[in-house]
C-alpha cells in the first residue's frame, strides 16, 4: 500500500519516481514523511550489511552495529554460533550494550539489571523468586533477534523480515561478484579481515545522496575529484605520474556500468578479452615487502583462475552499502537529512604486518572522514542537500537522464544491463529498486519470492 | 475486597535496604560467598559487569537438590564471603 502525504499534494510515488525517463522529485530525498516509509519498507525487510566474522572471532566478542537507524548487536554467542540481536532491552528499552566492539560472558542491562546470555537469553532477572515470585517467563523475554541472517564468505547480513529471499536469491547475479569482493589478494574465498576500530561520522545529507550516487557516478569523478587525481596519492607513494589509484592491470578490458535493474544491485564492471588474471604491476615502490607480498597471491589467484573469465562488477548491494576494493563503504539513515557513514578497511588475513599497515594507511586517505577523495564528495553531498529543501527548489525534480534508453544486455554477464561507463543507469536501478520497496506491502509482492 | 492471592514476602531476610549490595565485581574464581536467600555458593564466572555473577551452589538451605547446580546471582543476593 503506497502511503500518500497531504504534504506532497497526494502526489503518488510513481509520479515522484520516473525512472524510466530520468525524472526524479527531490521529495524523496527531503520528504519526512518518505523517510518514515523508507525505515519501514525498505530498511524493516531488505538484507542489510551487518558486519564480518573476523570481528568476532572468539566466544563472547560482540561489534555494535547498525541496522537502519537501529543498533544491533553481532555476537559470538559461547557455544561460537553468530548472532544479529536489536540493541534494547526487553523490560524497559535500555540499550543493553554501549560499547562499540568487546568480548563479554554477558550483556548486563545498565537500568535494572536483566542480564542476557550470549546467544540472548534472558538468564538474570534481580529479585526473581522475591518480588516476580518466580513468575516471569524469562524464556519469553529474550533479545529480539534478526529474522534471517547469512555469513556470505565471511560477511554478516541480516535481515527483520521472515518473508525475505534468502540472501544469495536477494543477491541474484550478483553473487559471483559479491563472493570476489570478500576474496583474498590469493584469489581465496573468505580470505580477508577488517580493520579495528570503524570509522563512523555523520553528514548532513540523506542518505541516497552518498547511497544511490556511490559506484554509480562516474561522471562527477574528472571534475569533484580534479584536485586529489593531480595530487598522485596512490600506493606508489612518491613515484612520478602515479595517481589516486594503484597501477591497474594492464590485462585489456573494458569497463561499464554494470547493474541489475530488478534488484537495484550493481556498479562499474570490467569485461576482459582474455581469461585469467592479468600480469603484475609493481605499485608499493615506497613499502619494503609489499609489492612481493601481491606479487606471490596474484600467481596464486592466476593458477585458481586459469582459463576463467574474471568479468564482474564491485559495487552497491541495494539499498545502503558498498563492497570492494578493500573497503565497505555503508550508509545509515539517521533522519531524513542526517547520514552517519561507516567505513571499514579490509585487508588479507594472512599479509604480513608492513604490508597491512600501508594498506590501512593508505585506505586512510584514499577515503573516510580524512581521506582526500571523500572529503571532496561530502562537498557535494553535504551542500546539495539543504540546496533541494527550500519551497521553490523541492518542486524541480532531478535528472537522472545520462544513458537513457541506451541499455543492453550482453551474454557474456547474464543477469545484468550494461551502457557505458560514465552514465547514470546504475542509480535509475536502484531508483526503480526503491519504488518497488516503497510501493510493495509485503515481500509478497516484491522479487524474487522466498523459496 | 478480594482476597489477595499472593502476598508479598515479608520474611527477615527480605529487611534489607533495597539497594544493599556486595561489591562483586572482582571476586575470582573459587570464591565462596554466602547468599541472602542462605545457602553457600562458589564463584564459578565473573562477567565483571559489577551486576551478576556465575555460581554453584555448595549449600542450600531449602532445596538440597540444588547443590551442585549452576545459577546466576545478582549483588544484592550476595551478603559475604565465607
Ligand atoms: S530497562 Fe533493562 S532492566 Fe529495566
Ligand atoms: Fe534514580
Amino acid at each position: 500500500m503506497v502511503h500518500i502525504s497531504r504534504s506532497r499534494q497526494d502526489r503518488s510515488l510513481r509520479d515522484l519516481v520516473d525512472w524510466e525517463q530520468g525524472h526524479v522529485s527531490r521529495e524523496i530525498y527531503v520528504n519526512e514523511d518518505i523517510y518514515q516509509q523508507e525505515l519501514e519498507q525498505i530498511f524493516g525487510r531488505a538484507w542489510l550489511f551487518v558486519g564480518h566474522e573476523s570481528q568476532v572471532p572468539n566466544p563472547g566478542d560482540f561489534f555494535q552495529s547498525r541496522m537502519g537507524e537501529e543498533s544491533v548487536l553481532l555476537v559470538r554467542d559461547r557455544k561460537g554460533e553468530l548472532h544479529v540481536f536489536l540493541n534494547t532491552c526487553r523490560h524497559r528499552g535500555m540499550k543493553v550494550c554501549r560499547y562499540d566492539e568487546g568480548n563479554s560472558l554477558l550483556f548486563t542491562c545498565p537500568f535494572h539489571g536483566w542480564s542476557y546470555d550470549t546467544d540472548g537469553r534472558l538468564v538474570g532477572v534481580p529479585n526473581f523468586q522475591t518480588a516476580y515470585r518466580g513468575e516471569l517467563d524469562k524464556s519469553a523475554w529474550g533479545l529480539h533477534e534478526v529474522a534471517q541472517m547469512s555469513n556470505f564468505y565471511g560477511s554478516i547480513w541480516a535481515t527483520w523480515d521472515p518473508k525475505a529471499p534468502s540472501f544469495e536469491d536477494f543477491l541474484g547475479a550478483f553473487v559471483p561478484s559479491l563472493r570476489r569482493s570478500f576474496e583474498g589478494s590469493d584469489g581465496g574465498d573468505n580470505g580477508l579481515e577488517f580493520f579495528s576500530p570503524v570509522q563512523k561520522w555523520r553528514l548532513p545529507t540523506n542518505w541516497k545522496f552518498p547511497g544511490f550516487s556511490f559506484a554509480g557516478d562516474h561522471a562527477h569523478g574528472a571534475m569533484t575529484h580534479r584536485s586529489t587525481t593531480v595530487a598522485a596519492f596512490g600506493p606508489q607513494g612518491e613515484l612520478a605520474g602515479g595517481d589516486r589509484h594503484g597501477v591497474p592491470s594492464r590485462w585489456a578490458s573494458t569497463e561499464y556500468e554494470m547493474s541489475i535493474p530488478a534488484l537495484g544491485h550493481g556498479g562499474h564492471g570490467r569485461i576482459y578479452e582474455q581469461p585469467g588474471v592479468g600480469p603484475y604491476v609493481e605499485t608499493w615502490q615506497t613499502v619494503l615487502q609489499a609489492d612481493d607480498y601481491y606479487h606471490e597471491m596474484r600467481d596464486k589467484k592466476a593458477e585458481k583462475y586459469a582459463g576463467q573469465y574474471l568479468h564482474g562488477v564491485s559495487g552497491c548491494v541495494f539499498p545502503n552499502v558498498i563492497c570492494g576494493g578493500s573497503r565497505i563503504l555503508l550508509w545509515h539513515p539517521h533522519g531524513v537529512g542526517v547520514t552517519e557513514s561507516w567505513r571499514f578497511y579490509t585487508v588479507d588475513k594472512g599479509a604480513p604486518k608492513p604490508v597491512k599497515d600501508a594498506q590501512r594507511r593508505y585506505m586512510m586517505r584514499y577515503c573516510g572522514p580524512g581521506g582526500m577523495t571523500e572529503s571532496d564528495d561530502m562537498e557535494n553531498w553535504n551542500y546539495a542537500y539543504p540546496a533541494s529543501l527550500g519551497t521553490v527548489a523541492r518542486r524541480l525534480d532531478y535528472n537522472f537522464q545520462n544513458g537513457v534508453g541506451h541499455a543492453y544486455a550482453d551474454d557474456r554477464v547474464p543477469g545484468f544491463t550494461l551502457n557505458y561507463r560514465i552514465g547514470e543507469e546504475n542509480q535509475r536501478s536502484r531508483l526503480r529498486r526503491w519504488l518497488d520497496f516503497m510501493e510493495a506491502g509485503s515481500w509478497d509482492e516484491l522479487s524474487p519470492a522466498k523459496r | 475486597m478480594a482476597e489477595r492471592r499472593n502476598p508479598p514476602p515479608s520474611r527477615a531476610v527480605d529487611q534489607f535496604s533495597i539497594t544493599d549490595s556486595m561489591m562483586i565485581q572482582d571476586f575470582p574464581e573459587g570464591t565462596k560467598i554466602r547468599l541472602r536467600a542462605g545457602g553457600v555458593a562458589e564463584v564459578i564466572g565473573n562477567p565483571r559487569d559489577g551486576a551478576w555473577i556465575f555460581i554453584r551452589y555448595l549449600e542450600h538451605p531449602e532445596d538440597p537438590s540444588k547443590i551442585g547446580s549452576e545459577d546466576l546471582a545478582f549483588c544484592t543476593d550476595v551478603v559475604g564471603l565465607v
